[in-house]
């Protein structure tokens, strides 16, 4: 079956219908034929959510879909189908629709369908107070306990600037019980340079047996903020949701803004985005292989990695002026061209990369008590993965297709050859080597696109920008595939803006894979994957 | 085995040597990040960096001035794009500086008389966007080695001389900043790294972010930048140390 078929056979549960120019489909349902359309989706189409998110449409002021209340809240399920191409490999993008009233707050919970929407859920009633009906575990998620009860940040009619006073509650905890068990808790500050994040680990002897990762600690309310910005200043909050992928989350927006104003960016700016983007992949993973090394105490490996890392950020600067890719990409383009000597400086950079990850390699493959620690480690397979939408590296490493470069080919990817490295050993050893293949492929990618750059202008400019249209923004960023979510707003200014970004996708993943494994390992399992704490809890 | 020593011999050290070129860091105090040259900024009528500035961190003084507020400024460089006259122009950190050498001998001296040899330093993430913490790491590497100053990083704020606080200070985290600043020992420092911990911005203050770290404890040093340079975390960190020295 493809989409097509799917969308005649309920024809008649179907409200509205919406195709895009951009190769999204909108359809609108009753909240009733929400579970058997969605559940359609996931068995027939093979589908699986990218992300969920809601809207209050409280001020949609102009004739809108839902300006009555019965439908204010507008929940979104944006789900991956299989492209034309009917492959593993390529996806479009389905969207279901459907309204809730605000005397009715509620949804049925697909939970049980997708363990995905696990967390979706849990944040839209964390935010907008909508309850979903059989969800499997539900609690809060955003709000910790001392949250008071009854305040939804996300609706239209709460001012962003409202303070909050913490209520005296106790905290729940999954507890594990009997002789020998004990609960490890940990953080959220830790001992190391990371983030905060609290973690409860279950354990018998040095085992962990369960994981409860309390998270969100550094949810800021970037989504809220950014609401009524214009295009030009949520640029530079997009950029700064995650310091590492501050460009593939910056790429992400101006995307989805590209594609509602139908703005035809110029060659030669794609193309400078995807080498920009490929040099912010390598010195992520750089990073990140650093850590897997430092976590497992082999810093003769780290220290060097560390020093090409640095090469890349300090190569960067010279040319970029910043040293985590920041202030050179805008909606429409780039703010400023590159000269060739610069992109030249940086084709050498990459060069140099290649030329000194092999020697990385070498240390990297060949540590026998480093590999001790790193093979069969934090094992993800893949049925969980397929299950919990694990995107990214953490996928890759499970043997699962999921590159957003070749699912949804945005900037030039389509016409660039690289190969999508998936690996099946499952453990820290396979995700350290997806990194390392990933790395040879991006420098190749440099080198394409270095070679088919020319010159012309490198942007063009964005005027009106239409009311009330949506569309997502995807990215294969180094930590896996964001996607964000726009709507502007008739005063050109953003109405809704939703991040769902890589580590978002993949948190749940951790808690699978720690299982089993010593607490000891936790901190290099962790890195295997790399999450980050701020483009999660936003 | 054999072939890490081959490494160690063949790639020698990394770290920043004696001999620099021309720098930019000449003051104990962090630099203004922007410039502003007032002879071509009065010329202009139309003030379009107020405008532009995604933070307020430009206001107009007077008739012909600005005021230039760099607790606030991320470093986007609108103001800059998009002067007409090109008064504004920024503070460009080169690797190797002339001047790093003398800070860091500096910085050496004051480090030794004060806390006899080393400054150890918490990490406190209250929000950040996690590019503040990765700088962090940066000073840490072999090209800025910070540990050979006797700076260095620990496990534990019960350890420590200096808590380095990112981030705008999230609602979710505000009992476990003050929680930890209480925890470290007198003499501190406590040092706001990074633009979002010294003003908020760009996130601002609402529902979850407190809008900087001075609004919740006391501040002793801001390092602005978004993120600061390697050399400006060393040169904040240098003017914690004379803090630290009159306290
Ligand atoms: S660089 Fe700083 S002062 Fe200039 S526009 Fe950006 S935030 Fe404002
Ligand atoms: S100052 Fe800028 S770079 Fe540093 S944490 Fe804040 S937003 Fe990120």
């Amino acid at each position: 079956m493809n989409k097509k078929e799917l969308l005649k056979i309920y024809k008649n549960h179907i409200i509205e219908t919406t195709e895009t120019d951009y190769g999204e489909t909108y359809i609108q349902i009753d909240k009733n034929d929400l579970y058997e359309i969605a559940a359609e989706i996931v068995s027939m189409l093979n589908g699986s959510l990218l992300t969920m998110f809601c809207v209050d449409e409280l001020k949609y002021a102009q004739k809108s879909l839902s300006a009555d209340k019965k439908n204010r809240y507008m929940i979104y399920y944006a789900f991956r189908v299989p492209g034309v191409k009917n492959d593993e490999i390529t996806k479009e993008l389905l969207i279901i629709k459907t309204g809730v009233g605000e005397s009715e707050p509620e949804i049925n919970s697909i939970t049980d369908l997708c363990l995905s929407a696990n967390w979706y859920e849990r944040e839209i009633f964390d935010m907008f107070g909508i309850y979903p009906h059989n969800h499997l575990e539900l609690s809060g998620l955003i709000h910790h306990h001392n949250f008071p009860k009854n305040i939804f940040p996300m609706r239209k009619d709460f001012a962003a600037d409202t303070k909050i006073n913490a209520v005296n509650k106790i905290e729940t905890i999954h507890k594990v019980s009997g002789g020998g068990t004990y609960l490890l808790p940990v953080g959220p500050i830790h001992a190391g340079i990371i983030e905060p994040g609290h973690f409860k680990f279950s354990c018998f002897g040095e085992h962990v047996i369960n994981l409860d990762a309390q998270l969100f600690y550094t949810h800021k309310g970037i989504e809220k903020t950014a609401e009524g910005m214009n295009h030009i200043n949520a640029n530079f909050i997009s950029e700064r949701i995650c310091g590492v992928c501050s460009l593939s989350h910056s790429a992400a927006y101006t995307q989805a803004v590209e594609k509602i104003t139908g703005a035809e960016v110029p060659l030669r700016a794609r193309t400078i985005r995807v080498i920009l983007l490929e040099l912010e992949r390598i010195a992520a993973y750089l990073t990140d292989l650093m850590g897997i090394a430092v976590d497992v105490a082999y810093y003769h490996a780290s220290t060097y990695i560390s020093k090409m890392r640095e090469d890349i950020l300090s190569g960067v600067y010279s040319v970029l002026r910043s040293r985590y890719f920041r202030s050179i990409n805008m909606c429409g383009g780039l703010r400023r061209d590159i000269e060739d000597k610069s992109i030249g400086s940086l084709i050498e950079t990459a060069l140099k990369i290649k030329k000194d990850l092999a020697i990385a390699e070498d240390m990297l493959y060949n540590g026998t008590t480093f590999l001790e620690r790193i093979e069969t480690t934090g094992r993800l397979f893949t049925k969980t993965a397929k299950s919990l939408g694990v995107v990214g590296v953490g996928a890759r490493g499970s043997g699962i297709y999921c590159d957003a470069r070749k699912a949804f080919n945005y900037e030039i990817y389509d016409k660039l050859d690289f190969k999508e490295i998936i690996h099946d050993k499952l453990d820290v050893y396979a995700r350290m080597c997806v990194r390392l293949d990933e790395i040879k492929e991006s420098v190749s990618i440099i080198l394409q696109c270095s070679a088919n750059l020319k010159p012309g202008p490198v942007s063009v400019k964005i005027d009106k920008i239409p009311a009330f249209k949506p569309a997502f923004g995807i990215t294969e960023a180094p930590k896996g595939e964001h996607a964000h979510f726009l709507i502007f707003g008739n005063d050109s200014n953003i109405y809704r803006y939703h991040i769902r970004s890589a580590s978002y996708a993949n948190w749940l993943a951790l808690t699978f894979a720690v299982k089993g494994d010593i607490v000891p390992d936790f901190p290099v399992i962790n890195k295997s994957f790399n999450l980050c704490y701020c483009s999660c809890d936003r | 085995m054999l072939s890490m020593f081959k490494n160690i011999l063949i790639n020698g050290s990394f770290t920043e040597k004696k001999s620099y070129a021309d720098g930019f860091l000449n003051s104990a105090a962090p630099e203004p990040l922007i410039k502003v040259d007032e002879s071509k900024c009065a010329a202009c009528p139309s003030k379009i960096c107020v405008k532009v500035c995604p933070t307020g961190a430009i206001m107009p003084e007077g008739k012909n001035k600005i005021k230039f507020c760099q607790l606030k400024c991320i470093e986007c460089r609108m103001c800059e794009d998009n002067c007409p006259t090109g008064a504004v122009s920024f503070t460009d950190f080169g690797i190797g500086s002339a001047e790093f050498n003398k800070l860091s001998e500096k910085l050496e001296k004051e480090i030794k008389s004060c806390f006899s040899r080393s400054l150890h330093i918490r990490q406190l993430d209250a929000g950040s966007c996690n590019a503040c913490d990765h700088e962090m790491i940066s000073i840490c590497n072999p090209v800025f080695d910070i540990s050979r100053f006797g700076i260095d990083f620990v496990a534990s704020p019960r350890h420590a001389d200096c808590l380095l606080v990112t981030g705008p200070v999230s609602w979710n985290l505000k009992e476990a900043l003050i929680r930890t600043i209480e925890a470290t020992p007198d003499p501190k420092i406590v040092v706001a790294l990074g633009t979002c911990a010294a003003s908020g911005a760009p996130f601002g203050e609402n529902y979850a972010s407190y809008g900087g770290a001075n609004k919740l404890i006391p501040v002793d040093v801001f390092i602005p930048g978004c993120p600061p340079h390697p050399y400006a975390i060393i040169q904040g960190l240098l003017k914690a140390v004379g803090i630290i020295n009159k306290k």
